[in-house]
């Protein structure tokens, strides 16, 4: 009773004073007015140049009794050509052995100094506590300048990088910004060049070697060494761990800059079953670090493309919900810089996208911004660069750019006076020469479909098809034949298989699998019987793991030794799977399939049936008439299974290789190594009671 | 992806050990308004900016029945509005036209908003914060609004996220009466359910200052900050002090084993919660140091017998119970493929079984000290940070100075320690196993 009374008695006070508040407390209507601006001033770094030539750079910071290692090795732009790739394994390799040590030796003298070392085809970076500063620059001078390459860990390395690379091609933000690339700098610049599967097989050690021979040289590296250190603790250490390194001339070899293009261009990824289009926007740019135009396009961009107030945000999420976010960037490099403006939309509205997009981009790069914007985009870099001088780090990476582009030592130290100084007239002189939407790149990945509606914004009216590579594709050659029936091609198919006569006389077959990852093997076996009963049972190291039957309509399910319920979907799938040629299937089913067009797989055409009701995709090599991807919903991802050597058992055609990718980060190769039509079967495999 | 989510998880594992080791020399003010509002003041003048934070002692356990995940909601709605800032949206701007950053977020136990400003705007955060203290406006609109972009975060960071319900799967399998038993982020249909009383009630009951840490940390001048503190806050009255949950979880009296299908997940992974004390209990330091042993670093015990040795996963990690009340102390390894999921389990056991049946080695002993000591001096490098961890260690153990002393506690803990808890805490009864498969599931 009394808590009750106490809490009527804590309320009624509580709106008397909130009342009162509100009544006397005027200073609360408004928010308050700032005090004065403080002065921003960019901690000083030293620096100086060892006999080898190695610039070092030194930010001394005592707030905390800890201290951080980069070695940046400048190396020139330069073309791979076949070996794509090498600089990103070399980086790889770089931690894995010294002439003393091996990845776990030093993982484990890292881990008992609770430091950090990691690297890059660029160089390498560490961290630690002041205490053990001396063991860890050396230990980072050893891993970099006592590299050594074994063979085995340069094969693991290679998976690694052929893994994340069949990953990153299932990745439509990243095909993305590989037909960028192409398309801005075009395949025979550095920034153009492209990573391929072809490339990466082509590496071998002694390429990757090569790379490390030519380019890590002191001569184009900077020591940059950030924290609790002294002048003389720098000096020390660069020389005695950095000091013999040997100097050796490197070759700086020149490219043409590249050039907006005449007119617009559209250029488009095709890809099966996208939702969402993948839209982006550039050009190159001539545009220099370190120049006051680098810093107005800072405050160009800050206005129509970064964060929640950006323009492009504005109109493309918040007025027409047409995507979760849509920025711009302007990227100043000494060799060729971009301008980009980027979003990922809903498919059906992808044509009105770029509409908005050359809306804005006409509109930023031909009227002065407004005074609340030009005042905001200032407050906003002011406010940024505040922030990040609580980094050390910050200021290190200013005076690697200081030194490595020659700047002015006041560019960064009065940057905010030059942010101060921009007018609107400023802002529309660079953005006239960094925004050229008559001159400029439109690039798209996303469903064919969607392809056409854009021919409106190219100058020649015409698409560039594209492949995940930026590689042109013919589409004129690639419609499907009027006359093409999915008829025809399902009995084209059946042809090539061994003819129905020989798909009848097949009553049985047991088909056993194997896929290796990363060094280990699984098995499957399958098997089917008469089209109404299904088995298989996945092992690896002894034990099994999945066991699936179906027996007439009835399913067992177990998993990791549990058993599963199935539901009716789950049910109907296997059903499905229990069919001894599903595929041939379909022409028993023929008005529930369409022929949608033709694509390349692997510089061959193929066709393309689709199952309208499941969306799922099968392709058929035009010349062979194979089966050759199959591309299907699995659980909300697209999985593909890509088919390959086809063998003849009994008169029918088997694949024996099988790959399966999307479902996991890596592909699931499977080859076939034992295969038997009409065989003695143990029926007890598909028990499933 | 994988690799995305191994970072999400590793995140988990190494706040929780940030927020464990400090021996740092932090030097702050702290005081209490007659209303009750703990005040915490630190000064670095080194750069030209401020974070501005409160901290509210309300989070996802303090739910009423039917009304979970509103600790969380409320955090959407607070930037909606109030008395005096009227529009929607303009909350965010006054931040970002200041060239500031803004955000908030809520745990379990607390809910934390924070805005780091130039330091000549300390006062404009001190003005927000008070406006969302004395009198946010919450209406329809804004409860509509944020109950569509509460849903689409937790489809974006949950539903949508390989692995994103682990948490919230290991605590519904760990609690049957605690709060913790329901997710953080609430059911839908508890968000759709929500009634204006509901909100009108929440807000009285725990957004007063007298449940308030109100922590700054920057380029500040101490007596004017406090003379702007006593401005805005000062007079914000008291409020009724705020109910507490008093349940308490009996303890589990055998092993909780199930099966969790997951659609979005590339690979399995078993997932391990061990019960462990609450984060005031001494035991706390030698838990977390022992998990340490098992998963800190590439050359720790899971990560190199299961990943390096075995090959067998693609990651393994643990992380002690990061909950004030008594929580889960985690372990889990996300596995290749063809792994069979029983085997990795058992070489977990043993591992566990080693810390039980032997001591650690004095180097791994040494290692561990040098961790703690790496974490306590290097630690708080930005001010945000700093305001963050003295309001928790305030409102959480009482003690802001223990952003300065706790390391101390890890210093005492010895290798007997480390065997003892495991033996008292690592027992198969105490537990819950969770076998994450890719897939649907078959309900």
């Amino acid at each position: 009773m009394k808590t009750i009374f106490n809490g009527l008695l804590a309320l009624l006070l509580c709106t008397c004073v909130s009342a009162q508040i509100t009544a006397q407390e005027d200073f609360r209507k408004m928010a308050p007015e700032p005090g004065p601006v403080p002065e921003i001033q960019i901690g000083d770094f030293q620096d100086f140049t060892l006999d080898n030539g190695l610039q070092v750079v030194l930010v001394e910071n005592h707030k905390l009794p800890r201290v951080s290692y980069q070695l940046y090795v400048d190396v020139p732009a330069h073309l791979e050509s076949d070996y794509a790739g090498a600089s990103d394994m070399m980086g790889d390799m770089l931690r894995r052995a010294t002439s003393t040590m091996t990845k776990q030796e030093i993982d484990e003298a890292v881990d008992f100094i609770g430091a950090n070392l990691s690297t890059s085809g660029r160089g390498a970076y560490a961290s630690t506590i002041t205490k053990y500063k001396d063991e860890v620059i050396k230990m980072m001078a050893d891993v970099v300048l006592d590299a050594q390459f074994p063979q085995e860990d340069f094969d693991k390395v290679k998976d690694d990088a052929l893994a994340n690379l069949k990953s990153a091609l299932s990745n439509p933000d990243a095909i993305a910004d590989r037909a960028r690339r192409v398309v801005t700098f075009g395949p025979n610049h550095p920034y153009g060049e492209l990573t391929t599967e072809k490339s990466l097989n082509a590496i071998t050690l002694p390429i990757v070697e090569e790379y490390y021979n030519t380019y890590f040289v002191p001569n184009r590296s900077y020591l940059v060494m950030v924290g609790d250190l002294t002048r003389a603790d720098a000096e020390k250490m660069a020389n005695q761990h950095f000091g013999d390194w040997e100097q050796k001339l490197v070759a700086e070899p020149e490219f043409t800059m590249p050039v907006s293009p005449e007119g617009v261009t559209v250029n488009f990824v095709p890809r099966s079953g996208a939702v969402q289009s993948n839209i982006i926007i550039t050009s190159p740019v001539k545009l220099e670090p370190g120049t006051k135009e680098a810093i107005r396009a800072d405050l160009v961009n800050s206005i129509l493309g970064s964060g929640f107030e950006g323009r492009l945000f504005k109109n493309l999420r918040e007025d027409k919900a047409y995507t979760y976010g849509a920025y711009s960037s302007a990227n100043d490099d000494k060799l060729v810089g971009t301008f980009t403006a980027r979003s990922n939309v809903r498919s059906e509205v992808t044509d009105s996208a770029v509409t908005e997009f050359m809306y804005e981009l006409k509109k930023i790069s031909t009227e002065d911004v407004s005074d609340d914007e030009l005042a905001r985009a200032k407050t906003s870099v002011y406010g940024s660069f505040g922030r990040a001088l609580e980094n050390p780090q910050r200021i290190a990476s200013y005076a690697l750019n200081t030194l490595r582009y020659d700047l002015d030592r006041d560019f960064y130290p009065t940057y905010l006076q030059r942010v101060q100084k921009s007018s609107a007239n400023d802002l529309r002189e660079v953005a006239e020469d960094l925004i050229t939407p008559d001159n400029i790149n439109i690039i798209v990945v996303g469903d064919k479909a969607v392809a056409e509606k854009l021919a409106r914004f190219a100058t020649n009216g015409k698409i560039n098809y594209l492949d995940e590579n930026g590689l042109e594709i013919d589409m004129a050659a690639m419609e499907a034949p009027a006359d093409l029936t999915p008829q025809q091609v399902i009995t084209d198919y059946i042809d090539a298989i061994g003819g129905l006569t020989a798909l009848q006389a097949v009553r049985n077959y047991s088909q056993v699998m194997e896929a290796t990852i990363q060094g280990q093997t699984m098995q499957q076996t399958m098997i089917k019987d008469g089209g109404k009963k299904f088995s298989s049972q996945t092992t690896a190291m002894g034990s099994v793991m999945a066991d699936q039957r179906y027996n007439d309509g009835q399913v067992k399910m177990t998993q990791m030794g549990q058993t599963m319920a199935a539901n009716d979907e789950m049910t109907k799938g296997m059903a499905a799977q229990a069919a001894l040629f599903p595929v041939a299937d379909l022409a028993n089913r023929i008005d529930e399939v369409t022929v949608t067009g033709t694509e390349m797989i692997d510089g061959k055409k193929v066709v393309v049936l689709k199952e309208t009701e499941s969306g799922a995709q099968y392709f058929f090599d035009q010349t062979s008439k194979l089966l050759v991807r199959q591309v299907q919903d699995q659980g909300g991802v697209t999985a593909t299974i890509d088919y390959g050597d086809y063998k003849t058992i009994d008169g029918v055609m088997f694949p024996y290789s099988t790959s399966i990718s999307g479902v996991m980060p890596f592909p699931l190769d499977m080859k076939t190594t034992d295969l038997k039509v009409n065989t003695e079967i143990d029926q007890t495999l598909f028990d499933v009671d | 992806m994988i690799l995305r989510n191994c970072c999400a998880l590793l995140l988990v594992c190494l706040t929780a050990a940030g927020l464990t080791a400090q021996k740092t020399n932090i030097e702050f003010t702290e005081y209490e308004l007659d209303n009750g509002l703990r005040v915490i003041l630190h000064q670095d003048r080194s750069t030209p900016i401020v974070a501005v934070s409160v901290m509210y002692e309300v989070g996802g356990k303090d739910s009423f029945e039917g009304r979970t995940g509103f600790a969380h909601f409320f955090e959407h709605l607070l930037f909606e509005g109030t008395e005096n800032i009227k529009e929607r949206g303009q909350y965010a701007k006054y931040v970002q036209d200041a060239g500031g950053q803004l955000n908030a977020n809520t745990s379990q136990d607390r809910t934390y908003y924070y805005e780091i400003l130039p330091s000549n705007q300390l006062e404009l955060g001190l003005w927000l914060e008070s406006e969302r203290l004395l009198h946010a406006k919450v209406t329809q609109a804004g409860v509509d609004t944020q109950r569509g972009v509460v849903k689409e975060e937790r489809r974006e960071r949950i539903d949508n996220q390989p692995y994103g319900n682990l948490l919230n799967e290991l605590f519904a399998h760990g609690f049957t009466e605690h709060p913790y038993k329901d997710p953080n982020i609430g059911y839908m249909e508890d968000l759709n359910s929500a009634e204006e009383k509901d909100y009108k009630q929440f807000y009285k009951r725990y957004y007063v200052p007298n449940n308030a840490v109100l922590s700054i940390a920057g380029d500040i001048d101490l007596d004017d900050a406090k003379e702007m503190v006593e401005k805005y806050f000062a007079t914000i009255p008291r409020g009724e002090d705020p109910p507490r949950v008093t349940i308490v979880e009996p303890a589990l009296t055998k092993e909780v084993r199930d099966t969790v299908y997951d659609a979005k997940a590339p690979l399995p992974a078993i997932v391990m919660g061990y019960r462990t004390p609450e984060r005031t209990n001494p035991d706390y330091y030698a838990i977390s140091l022992m998990n340490q042993v098992l998963s800190s670093g590439q050359s720790s015990r899971l990560n190199k017998i299961l990943v390096d040795e075995m090959g067998v996963a693609v990651n393994a990690g643990s992380f002690p119970s990061f909950t004030q009340a008594p929580g889960l102390a985690v372990a889990y390894a996300i596995v290749k493929p063809d792994s069979d999921l029983m085997k990795i389990e058992g070489i977990i056991n043993d591992e566990v079984k080693k810390l039980q049946d032997d001591l650690i080695s004095e180097r791994e002993f040494q290692k561990l000290k040098n961790n703690v000591e790496v974490d306590a001096i290097s630690g708080y490098g930005s001010m945000a940070g700093i305001a963050e961890n003295l309001a928790e260690y305030k409102m959480y153990q009482g003690d802001a100075n223990l952003i300065n002393t706790e390391t101390d506690r890890y210093m005492a803990v010895t290798r007997e320690d480390i065997q003892r808890v495991a033996k008292k805490y690592y027992m198969p009864e105490n537990r819950v196993v969770l076998y994450w498969l890719p897939g649907e599931g078959s309900k």
